[in-house]
């Protein structure tokens, strides 16, 4: 949700710059996404003089505007201009919140001298339908931050638990308990009533648990006041009329939802209820659709009509329009899980069943609907008159949960002064009683998610600061973890990781197609299938190998390996799958040879569980080298017969790759050949080329001898250097001037020969 | 013969898994298809949670769902072992979510338990201090923050400071009253936490891979450039 920074200081003055209320914030677990600083420096109060159509173009004006002293010609894109109009200017020289600063700038023919701003163009709200109008009593030449204050906006990630911080008072109330450990109230304004009303309640389903009715009659017309128009703007509302626009800013305050009607559209006399709907009905909400209703929705109804959909949207046909002199203010309860229930089954939801949905304290229903009286009278006029309201018999009954300081010890790992833990929570609104050795708690009539001893004791370190407690590391133990499965797993694939292979990790779903050619008939399906065809969670590894097989044509040979599950029915295993593609059988027996040596386990018995891929399978993979086989098998069987070692297995240094994006422009190979002491290994050689340069994206081995015409001490080594750019398709000048590079290095470092 | 690679993640793993291990947590094993009690109901997420939904978890068609967390062990793990526990269990989640450069619909998490007489608050602050230092380095920059979970009380997250921005790293907490008592631990003497992290968005974080969907795309450009001194 987003916040002002303005309105938060106006609720708590004791804020004293915006990066304390951020660290605060964050201490309090209110997760600050973003802080959007407002200021229009510059910018000052004109008003518009003449409007001409633009010669040159059909959706410009020439507008003379003045500042007092001076008069200046605009170009200007918006409608609805009128002469008198008072409006944000932004002179030649201003820079915009956007970056933009303006100069005298020539539009299709004709200067314009700065800028007229809509409410966009100044960072304080996303429309661009219209300029930022400005009310009559706007002082001509004025900075607009006179009217407008300079503000942040502030947008919390606010989590689910957390309803009652769904509004500016909700927030300040937090932020002054983790700042100084006392409560925060709210003040509201109230009315001298001289008028009764004459509005009746009917029935209120049991869903409800109170249903509250305020009129205001006889209201002359006014515009909404600069300072809420400005609020609701920056907030990302659109203002629509005087009375809409008090709802939706006391929502914003206080976070009670409350809807206004044209009572007048309400019928006569005013008999207003709360159903279920029946399944004949439509309702046409304010957001233009209209809604078929079920028995599962909820609706507020005048005259038994539905009018409004309960906790969620009002309805077209009563809205409040410029028209409208008499209000209707509405204010209602409602259980959390009806309004989330309904809200998911119709789809819809709003600023108003989001609060519903988390709950609401239920002691501000009747305060905020006289507060939305008192501003309406205020602020235009009109007789308000006394409230009428109806309630459910709900269960009043007060939960106290038990709290020992010895609890609270236990779980946070030092103690907390009693007083000190008192004070948080009545800060906080709970009402505490103490006892021998904790207290009784009563929740604050806002908090629904406080109902056990732990819920308090999160509260009380909220408001301390996890950072203010220390680091105990847990008692010494005996580091076991080398004996198990995972670590021999590990082990295994080192190996095979220095016998040239590379490790994968697939998608462990297969289609039906694939269970066949595999001879499986079934495996365990899944309702929705999560990749395209395939609805079976994998009986095998080789599929999802041979299509890695497949992603890789440009690879003259490959091996591949991964270990995984494989699920059955009533189990999931742990298995070993490794693929060999190439073009030659006796290079692929040559690999599995030396893989079942390095493992010491018989080789002619093992090249027997060596399966080869058939040529119409490797067809249905597109896998385009003759020789493919491979091994697949239960982890268990391969490096179960290790039980009882404690293998050796690399840590890696994750600091050690150094990661370039794939670019999407073409790659080119250079060739290197070389011969160099046999003391530098091919593997350190290649870290040392790769390091050279960032456009140097992969080096491959592929040709190694030792013959004793290069020398006994010696070996030639010959790698495939593959060069790319991301931004770019490398030029042969540049490649030729990073391969030059590596020769140096080679010849410099290592004494290298290149051949 | 020149090296193959060893799959990011996989490197990212053992890491996390000794940095544990060092410090007493025991490897656990368990299913990933798994039932809604273990998932969802013993961890308080009931039955008109939005996590329960087609939308977010898939369903098989026996009833059982894909685990969209590793925290369906935590039951197990008690099941499995006596009292006190030091665990660390971890391997692929599924979400069903709509798939980009950050989310996946398969992803690995990595997550730890532990639970005695006196677990405390302090004990989970410094094991997470521990731990991320050994996976991040001792560099790294990290901060507490309370959340919220349904399965933990109190609930926190980590961010880390990435390239001048907090970037939430994972999730910890102690382990809710209610969940010692599906458990069939007794709550009043008995305390514990857990913390589990994403190891597929570490791995964006750590080496700037672009695209989360790259660590399953198993290309021999991508993999290679994480050829290691394994």
């Amino acid at each position: 949700m987003k916040y002002l920074y303005s309105w938060l200081k106006e609720l708590y003055p004791t804020i004293s710059s915006l990066d304390k209320l951020e660290s605060l914030l964050i201490q309090l677990g209110h997760d600050v996404e973003a802080i959007t600083p407002i200021a229009y420096d510059g910018v000052i109060v004109a008003q518009i003089q003449t409007i001409e159509k633009h010669p040159n173009a059909d959706r410009l004006s020439l507008v003379t505007i003045t500042t007092g002293d001076t008069t200046h010609r605009v170009v200007c894109g918006a409608p609805h201009l009128t002469i008198g109009q008072k409006v944000a200017y932004a002179p030649v020289g201003t820079t915009l919140p956007c970056g933009l600063t303006l100069r005298p700038i020539t539009i299709r023919g004709e200067e314009s001298e700065g800028m007229l701003c809509a409410p966009d163009e100044l960072g304080i709200g996303p429309s661009h339908e219209g300029l930022l109008s400005l009310p009559p009593e706007a002082i001509i030449g004025e900075p607009l931050a006179q009217h407008i204050p300079h503000d942040a906006i502030i947008s919390l990630d606010i989590t689910s638990n957390r309803g009652d911080v769904l509004s500016h008072f909700g927030l300040a109330r937090d932020i002054k308990a983790g700042a100084e450990q006392k409560l925060l109230v709210p003040s509201f304004k109230t009315i001298e009533y001289t008028a009764a009303t004459d509005i009746q309640i009917t029935d209120i389903h049991p869903d409800v648990t109170a249903f509250s009715l305020a009129s205001v009659t006889g209201i002359p017309p006014a515009p909404t006041p600069l300072y809420m128009q400005s609020r609701l703007i920056m907030l990302g509302q659109k203002p629509i009329n005087l009375a809409t626009d008090i709802t939706n800013y006391l929502q914003l305050e206080f976070g009670q939802p409350l809807h206004a009607y044209d009572a007048a559209k309400l019928g006569s006399p005013i008999q207003m209820g709360v159903r279920r709907a029946h399944t004949d009905e439509t309702l046409q909400l304010l957001n233009g659709k209209s809604l078929s209703l079920t028995q599962q929705s909820i609706v507020i109804t005048a005259q038994d009509t539905p009018v409004a959909l309960a906790g969620i949207m009002g309805g077209e046909t009563t809205k409040v329009t410029k028209q409208t002199t008499d209000v209707v203010f509405e204010c209602a309860g409602f259980h959390a899980k009806a309004i989330t229930l309904m809200a998911r089954g119709l789809n819809i939801s709003s600023e108003s069943s989001l609060r519903f949905s988390r709950g609401i304290d239920p002691t501000l229903r009747v305060a905020v609907l006289k507060h939305a009286q008192y501003l309406l009278t205020q602020i235009s006029g009109g007789t308000p008159h006394s409230p009428i309201e109806k309630q459910n018999n709900t269960r009043t009954t007060s939960i106290k949960t038990s709290l020992t300081f010895d609890q609270v010890t236990r779980l946070v790992g030092s103690s907390i002064p009693p007083e000190q833990i008192q004070m948080i929570l009545e800060s906080l609104g709970c009402n505490v009683e103490t006892r021998e050795g904790g207290l009784d708690i009563t929740t604050a009539t806002w908090r629904f998610d406080l109902a056990q001893s732990a819920d308090y004791i999160e509260e009380i370190i909220r408001v301390i600061g996890l950072h203010t407690l220390a680091k105990q590391p847990l008692s010494a133990s005996v580091p076991q973890w080398k004996r198990s499965k995972y670590w021999r797993g590990e082990w295994l694939k080192d190996i095979m990781v220095n016998l040239g292979a590379h490790e994968i990790i697939s998608y462990p779903f297969v289609s039906g197609e694939e269970l066949a050619a595999f001879g499986h008939t079934s495996a365990v399906e899944l309702r929705l299938a999560p990749l395209e065809g395939k609805s079976f969670m994998r009986p095998f590894l080789i599929a999802g190998s041979l299509a890695a097989v497949a992603t890789n044509p440009e690879a003259p040979s490959l091996v591949l390996f991964e270990i995984a599950r494989t699920y059955q029915k009533s189990d999931e295993i742990e298995t070993l799958c490794i693929v060999i593609a190439s073009t030659s059988e006796s290079e692929n027996d040559q690999w599995w040879q030396s893989f079942f040596e390095r493992l010491r386990l018989p080789v002619s018995s093992w090249m027997g569980r060596v399966k080869e891929v058939s040529e119409p399978l490797r067809q249905s993979y597109k896998i385009r080298k003759s020789c493919v086989s491979y091994l697949e098998i239960p982890l268990d069987e391969i490096v179960g017969q290790k039980a009882g070692d404690i293998p050796t297995v690399v840590i890696p240094d994750l600091d050690d790759i150094n990661y370039m994006p794939l670019s999407k422009f073409q790659s080119s190979r250079r060739d290197i050949a070389f011969i160099v002491d046999k003391q530098h290994t091919p593997d350190t050689l290649s870290q040392e080329i790769r390091h050279i340069h960032p456009y140097i994206i992969d080096t491959e081995l592929f040709d190694t001898y030792t013959n004793n015409k290069i020398g006994d001490d010696n070996h030639s080594l010959a790698y495939h250097i593959v060069y790319q750019a991301p931004d770019r398709t490398l030029t042969a000048e540049e490649i030729q001037t990073i391969h030059t590079l590596i020769e140096t290095m080679l010849k410099e470092r290592y004494h290298a020969t290149i051949r | 013969m020149q090296k193959g690679s060893l799959h990011p993640l996989s490197q990212i793993q053992r890491i996390a898994v000794s940095a544990l291990g060092d410090m007493g947590f025991d490897i656990t094993e368990g299913p990933e298809i798994d039932t809604a009690w273990y998932t969802f109901d013993s961890l308080r997420l009931h039955a008109d949670h939005p996590a329960r939904s087609d939308q977010d978890t898939f369903w098989l068609t026996d009833g059982r769902l894909l685990r969209p967390h590793t925290s369906n062990m935590q039951l197990h793990v008690t099941e499995q072992k006596n009292l006190p526990i030091r665990a660390v269990y971890f391997g692929n989640c599924y979400r069903n979510d709509a798939t980009d450069a950050t989310h996946e619909i398969v992803f690995r998490q990595i997550e730890c338990l532990a639970i005695d007489e006196t677990i405390t608050i302090q004990n989970l602050l410094a094991t997470l201090e521990t731990f991320i230092k050994r996976v991040l380095g001792p560099d790294a920059v990290f901060r507490f923050r309370p959340h919220y979970f349904p399965y933990t009380e109190p609930s926190i997250e980590v961010d880390v400071l990435h390239k001048g921005k907090w970037v939430e790293l994972l999730g910890a907490g102690m382990v809710h009253p209610d969940v010692l008592k599906n458990m069939g631990i007794d709550a009043t003497t008995h305390s514990g936490f857990a913390f589990g992290i994403g190891i597929d968005r570490l791995a964006l974080m750590k080496w700037g891979v672009e695209d989360i969907r790259l660590l399953r795309s198993n290309r021999l450009p991508f993999l290679r450039q994480f050829r290691s001194n394994v």
